[in-house]
């Protein structure tokens, strides 16, 4: 195949305010920041990656983590190479939900292989309260990422940018092995400045 | 007439499509007394006990909660407020609905029969009274007002005594049931918008603004001509440039919105090259005149309001189709009753509300518990955002105490908001909305006008989203009316207009296929 795909897309799930928007501009932008507003719909951000000698494109989504907009997101997450769950160490809840957030993923995207699809679990804001405040245990969390077919877990923290390298250079690593694992289906899709069928709506969100 | 789809793109025409669906929904949308004093719900709902018994974050204790019976105990604790907020909304909604379907058996009772009656005529009633300017004597208003009625275009009659209130109250989803919001305020803000149609006074003084006579709002013969034709059931919007400009999707976009619309559909050119004061003038020109016409002020706001003075409050409020305040005898009656009703409440609950069944895990949906959870939930995410609503703005974020009651007033607005729309709940991205509403009308250089800033910005923001709020409402996302196919007309409409953006943003969204 002459065509090699070099882009790979990212999505990045979990509660609102557990730090989605937060760990994106840290890995792509070195940035913190306080001020960072409530994300509506979704964002994305693109970053060229090295993956074993490999020039990638990165698309990294962010999304909105109210629930609302989870049934909204199906265009968001179709195609994705890789799925990126959040969660709070500092808040149960959010840990709670990366169950729902998983099943939900998996459901919208469908992916071909949803037993083998590359899912990475970040615990994020450790560095709050220098850890006095933390309330899901590393030891419960990756419990639960092998329940899951030992999904790859990180604790990070996106304001001191606490294995935040990390954490995206193994994203990026399951994302390209996703994507050649994927890269049989690509001759249908591939058709980028040929002639596209005239569909009377091309939006499908 | 399906409720929803009578929320007209005219305001005064949705006022009275609005009373309709509300009629025809069993008067719920009328559940607020034919006399239209939200405090006579208030006061009956004095006699349903609330508790406090934990903490209340500080922000549920405002002037908003009050007349809704907030439980006592300001100081005390938190859990429980939030139960009690949800009671008291409820409780507040029941009392209302009572007093408005007594009412509306008793005295209202030969007035509702009105579906005979032209929309004009019911519109009408809805019409409010807005004067603009220095405060005017009741003679004078009254000499204005007969110059109103002779002027006023055909079908058209002074409101009568006793009709019913404007459905200002009539927020909701479709499947909300129509809780009467005046009965939750106690700030005479709100009241005195809803008194224009209940007590058939002519206006009184409303919004200071230099000069200026007193105006109403709406009387232009072309938008009755509209009102007329469109009364029961607009016409799909996105093509119809008029029915775009009335119907500002937010305050803060309305005037890109406009603009937009102006490109798309080019109308009566504004030079957008007038000078600062020019512009000024041009708007207070308008809005001297003796009646209002609101489309002319929003096709001047289209071009952006010139900042300064109290200007842009004054397009915003006018363009929500509200009245301003008025210092009538009868809002401070109104203000005392809310005072008085506020120091009767005991902060207790009655044991017989919540049931023995019930429990902290019930998951049934009516349980008090499980309901207090939810609410618990929602309050938490609304004061996540709101805490990242605009932090790089002093007004929201500086940390100081007007920084902070600034951000409480937004926590109640969409609070109340959420517990009023059952359908919509609190979505993130209202915050955006509400807040230049609240930043414009708190920053406004009349102090009488700032003081009601959260109340006046709840309202406009209620009527904001009622011009759209399907598209907040999950269980509508894949009807035609939902977010989808909002999305997709607007993505038809970029495809017509601008094919190679269209075509660029199509891409784009398929880009992991590059």
């Amino acid at each position: 195949m002459s065509r090699k795909r070099t882009l790979l897309k990212v999505i990045i799930l979990g509660d609102s305010g557990v730090g989605k928007t937060s760990l994106m501009n840290q890995y792509v932008n070195k940035k913190f920041s306080n001020q960072y507003k409530a994300t509506i719909g979704a964002d994305f951000l693109t970053k060229e990656v090295q993956v074993d000698d490999k020039l990638v494109t990165m698309q990294i989504w962010d999304t909105a983590g109210q629930e609302r907009f989870q049934s909204l997101g199906v265009a968001f997450y179709r195609g994705a190479d890789c799925c990126v769950l959040v969660y709070d160490v500092n808040v149960n809840k959010t840990f709670d939900s990366l169950d729902n957030w998983r099943d939900e993923f998996l459901i919208q995207a469908s992916p071909s292989d949803p037993e083998n699809f590359p899912f990475v679990v970040l615990g994020n804001k450790v560095d709050v309260d220098m850890g006095h405040s933390r309330v899901v245990s590393e030891k419960k969390a990756k419990a639960w990422c092998a329940s899951k077919g030992n999904i790859p877990y990180f604790e990070t923290s996106a304001k001191e940018d606490l294995n935040v390298d990390n954490a995206f250079q193994c994203i990026a690593k399951n994302a390209l092995k996703n994507e050649t694992e994927e890269e049989i289906y690509l001759p249908d899709l591939v058709d980028v400045n040929g002639q596209r069928p005239q569909k009377s709506s091309a939006c499908e969100c | 007439m399906n409720c929803d789809q009578a929320s007209s793109e005219i305001d005064c025409g949705e006022a009275g499509s609005a009373a309709d669906g509300g009629g025809e929904r069993g008067g719920g949308g009328r559940g607020r007394g034919s006399s239209g004093d939200p405090l006579r719900g208030v006061g009956e709902q004095n006699t349903s006990k609330i508790v406090s018994s934990k903490p209340v974050p500080s922000w549920m204790n405002s002037s908003l909660w009050s007349t809704s019976g907030r439980g006592g105990g300001g100081g005390g604790g938190g859990a429980d407020s939030v139960k009690e907020v949800a009671k008291d909304t409820s409780a507040a909604a029941a009392a209302g609905v009572g007093a408005g379907a007594g009412a509306g058996a008793g005295a209202g009772a030969n007035q509702h029969p009105k579906n005979d009656r032209s929309t004009a005529e019911r519109a009408n009633e809805y019409i409010p009274r807005v004067s603009f300017g220095r405060r005017s004597s009741e003679k004078e208003n009254n000499e204005r007002w007969s110059e109103v009625i002779t002027s006023a275009p055909r079908h058209v009659s002074p409101p009568q005594r006793h009709t019913d209130p404007p459905p200002r109250g009539r927020l909701m989803s479709p499947r909300s049931q129509s809780l009467p919001t005046s009965m939750l305020f106690s700030g005479p803000g709100l009241f005195q918008r809803l008194r224009w149609a209940d007590d058939n006074q002519l206006p009184r003084k409303t919004m200071q603004q230099k000069g200026g006579v007193t105006a109403r709002v709406g009387g232009e013969e072309d938008l009755w001509e509209k009102v007329m034709k469109r009364g029961d059931g607009h016409e799909e919007g996105m093509d119809h440039h008029d029915s775009a400009a009335l119907s500002p999707s937010s305050a803060a976009t309305m005037e890109a919105q406009e603009e937009v619309q102006q490109q798309i559909q080019p109308r009566k050119q504004i030079s957008a090259s007038l000078s600062h004061g020019a512009r000024v003038s041009q708007f207070q020109a308008e809005l001297r005149k003796e009646r209002v016409n609101i489309a002319e002020v929003r096709r001047l706001a289209s071009q952006g309001i010139p900042d300064g003075g109290s200007l842009r409050a004054v397009v915003w409020k006018s363009s929500e189709n509200f009245c301003g305040h008025a210092q009538s005898e009868a809002a401070r009656e109104r203000e005392e009753a809310a005072a008085a009703a506020e120091k009767d409440l005991d902060g207790t609950l009655d044991r017989q509300d919540i049931t023995h069944q019930d429990h902290p895990l019930n998951m049934v949906s009516n349980s008090i518990w499980n309901q207090y959870f939810q609410d618990a939930e929602l309050a938490e995410q609304i004061d996540r955002d709101v805490k990242r609503t605009h932090p790089d703005m002093h007004f929201f974020n500086s940390g100081d105490e007007q920084a902070e009651e600034n951000q409480a007033a937004m926590k109640r607005a969409l609070f109340i908001f959420a517990k009023l729309n059952p359908g919509v709940r609190y979505v993130q991205g209202m915050n955006e909305v509400l807040a230049p509403l609240l930043y414009v009308f708190k920053t406004d250089p009349d102090e009488s006008n700032a003081a009601h800033a959260e109340e006046d910005a709840f309202f406009c923001f209620v009527e904001l989203l009622s011009n759209f709020r399907d598209n907040f409402c999950q269980q509508l996302d894949n009807s035609s009316v939902g977010i989808r196919s909002t999305i997709s007309r607007l993505s038809m409409l970029l495809r017509r207009h601008d094919e190679e953006l269209w075509r660029h943003l199509d891409h784009t969204n398929k880009a992991s296929y590059l």
